[in-house]
């Protein structure tokens, strides 16, 4: 495979019984690309995290994140940040004593914590318990750990959908400034604006199909903006 | 809307419970467990009337169903956030109160109905047709049994609800309670004066008293539940064990401190001691020979009693935060199993202390501590290789409970036996071998779960 492109898959597929959640996906994600997965509800874009960030596998086809296979789930999870669609936490753990233990799993440095606290606006909050967070919170500390160790490619899914818009504005710009710095972030999200206005390229799924992939602009040449674009690709495959 | 409510969670519980077997076949295997019971200790009834006074006998019999309704009836707990966590990730139509146009109590009032519902239906109706069907009993004493021994359980379903939602609502008031049970024992008040045991012998009023006692807690219970919205804890930091040891067995010590499972581990051995010992008190009255059981004999039975502070390891927290790190299933596992062994030993060997200086057996406390430790580590090892992280739900699969079985009771048996008859040697060597065994299941607990993901 291509040492640039740090997403590779072939023939990507996973089913749930008699629904299936992906099919033959084909898709390869560059060095430094911020790259955007669009797809209606129930598209597979959920399902194609998981399986690119080896918390599920594959009933077909290949794929390495950063030059690592996706079957070596440890290797993957360690070299990747992942923010979940839903956020789980542990229920008895402090916001602080939860990147302590991130960064203890991952071997790294605790220096970061308190950066991580102030950038999130959690540090009044590092010792209430994960459980007694709200979701916007939530996300917001799922964000940080997924940040904590610098990682080179991060998945973001729908990661915008409960922190307010201060807070969004504030992510989006570290987001710009992150991929500046030759990392690479995958966002899945149903939110066309927010594709429109982050990512440099864009991939659009329904129904388990990988139906378009193209640069913003080429992309923006089919219609008069993102969302006629998506709309008449998703119709039409429908 | 009433009825609608009744049969969705009716519905939801079917899923529930079902979703816990690999088939929905399987899923009456224990009604029919309880039917088959009913039948062949009904058919006992001629040969157990010569050692007891049927009265007696009876007695027991409510004792046993009030405290059945005693143990499930914490309903009042569905307004705490305690409830939610039994549940673990999924979310019932009972948390929907807050986004439908409902009130709590009314969703609460349905849910309780159906799951007396449910467990009249699936545990105590199968074990009465059973008996029904063994024809041990004349009907007309049969029915009147049928009757006084639901309400029973009734009532201390109610009795739980009440004090469950006087706990949640202000702990104070168990005093209250407290004082009450104290004033009625001083009374002279005994279980023989529970109104379904006075209907049995001939009080019909008292069964229309113990509908009303049922009807009356449970509506005083479900007036006072409410949703309680707990103000956010600030907690002195743990992290600290992060540094000191490793940190997922860091993490389940701080899960099992600040859950209060600890509470709950602790007094776990407790309920089946008492079972134990009463089987034991019955057992020797039946045979009219005073039995002798020795302490290697409960080591055996408290050995396996451990697994239950396994399953209530597991019910603290879904291991799902864990999906997005780089963690794998079986290290999750043998922290969980480590701090298990570390927290049931130190109970198990403490009820062991106690017990041994009850039956003044204290010359065979070490080898009896030996023999609980090898059970404990090959029960637990052998629950997790099967369960993994799930042994609250898998263990409920029919194909997993009988490997569960077919490893667990052999040696189980074989232990207790040779307690019985008091072979030392024997029992040395024998919990000598399921050491060993246990070492093996634990080699094997890698390869089983290596390359499998956390669900």
């Amino acid at each position: 495979m291509n040492p640039a492109n740090v997403i590779h898959t072939a023939g990507l597929s996973k089913s749930y019984g008699e629904t299936r959640a992906l099919h033959n996906l084909n898709l390869k994600v560059e060095k430094g690309e911020f790259f955007g997965f669009l797809g209606p509800n129930g598209a597979g874009k959920t399902t194609t995290i998981k399986l690119l960030t080896s918390q599920i596998k594959p009933d077909e086809g290949k794929a390495e994140i950063l030059g690592i296979d996706i079957r070596n789930d440890i290797a993957v999870k360690k070299a990747v940040g992942i923010v979940p669609e839903v956020v789980s936490l542990p229920s008895f753990l402090t916001v602080a004593e939860y990147l302590e233990f991130v960064c203890r799993i991952r071997r790294i440095d605790t220096a970061k914590i308190q950066y991580w606290l102030d950038f999130t606006e959690l540090s009044e909050d590092n010792n209430t318990l994960c459980k007694d967070l709200s979701q916007g919170m939530k996300q917001k500390l799922s964000f940080a750990a997924a940040f904590i160790h610098d990682p080179d490619l991060v998945f973001l899914d729908e990661p915008f959908a409960d922190v307010d818009p201060l807070m969004q504005n504030k992510l989006k710009k570290f987001l710009k400034a992150y991929i500046e710095r030759e990392k690479t972030i995958f966002l899945s999200t149903h939110i066309l604006e927010i594709a429109e206005k982050l990512c440099s390229r864009i991939a659009i799924i329904t129904k388990g199909t990988l139906i378009k992939t193209g640069t913003l602009p080429e992309l923006l040449s089919e219609g008069k903006d993102l969302e006629e674009v998506f709309l008449n690709l998703v119709r039409k495959n429908g | 809307m009433a009825e609608n409510l009744f049969t969705l969670q009716l519905k939801e519980e079917w899923r529930m419970l079902t979703s816990y077997f690999s088939s929905d076949k399987l899923f009456f295997a224990f009604p029919l467990v309880l039917l088959l019971l009913g039948f062949f200790m009904a058919s006992l009834i001629p040969f157990i009337e010569r050692a007891f006074d049927m009265k007696e006998l009876l007695t027991a019999f409510h004792l046993l169903l009030g405290l059945y309704g005693i143990f499930v009836g914490g309903f009042g707990f569905f307004a705490d956030e305690v409830a939610q966590r039994w549940f673990r990730d999924a979310k019932l139509l009972i948390h929907m109160y807050d986004v439908l146009p409902i009130s709590f109590r009314r969703i609460l009032t349905w849910f309780y109905i159906k799951d007396i519902v449910y467990y009249l239906f699936l545990t105590i109706f199968p074990l009465f047709l059973g008996a029904f069907l063994s024809f041990a009993i004349p009907f007309p004493i049969f029915a009147k049994v049928v009757v006084s021994s639901v309400l029973m359980f009734l009532i201390g379903v109610s009795i739980t609800f009440l004090v469950s939602a006087l706990y949640v609502r202000n702990r104070l008031s168990l005093v209250g309670v407290a004082l009450i049970a104290g004033l009625m024992y001083v009374r002279g008040f005994s279980f023989s004066d529970f109104p379904p045991l006075q209907y049995l012998y001939g009080d019909l009023t008292s069964a229309g008293v113990s509908i009303v006692i049922f009807v009356t807690f449970s509506v005083i219970s479900l007036i006072i539940t409410t949703p309680v919205t707990k103000p956010v804890k600030k907690l002195f930091p743990q992290s600290h064990l992060f540094y000191r040891i490793d940190p997922l067995l860091a993490k389940e010590i701080i899960d099992v401190r600040r859950s209060g499972t600890y509470q709950v581990i602790a007094t776990s051995y407790l309920f089946p001691l008492f079972f134990l010992y009463g089987i034991f008190y019955f057992s020797g009255r039946l045979f009219q020979v005073p039995l002798d059981i020795p302490l290697t004999f409960y080591a055996v039975f408290i050995g396996y009693l451990s697994t239950l502070v396994y399953s209530w390891l597991h019910n603290i927290d879904p291991p799902s935060p864990m999906r997005t790190l780089p963690v794998t299933m079986s290290q999750i596992i043998k922290k969980k199993i480590k701090l298990f062994l570390a927290a049931s030993f130190v109970l198990a060997v403490v009820y062991l202390i106690i017990l041994s200086y009850l039956l003044s057996d204290l010359s065979i406390l070490p080898l009896s501590v030996y023999s609980m430790g090898s059970i404990t580590f090959y029960v637990a090892g052998v629950t997790a290789y099967l369960c993994g992280l799930y042994p609250n739900t898998r263990l409920f699969d029919g194909s997993v409970l009988i490997k569960y079985l077919g490893a667990i009771l052999p040696v189980l048996v074989l232990l207790s036996i040779l307690s019985l008859t008091k072979s030392s040697l024997e029992i040395f060597v024998v919990s000598s071998v399921v050491v060993l065994l246990s070492f093996l299941v634990y080699k094997r607990l890698d390869r089983k779960y290596e390359g499998v993901y956390l669900d």
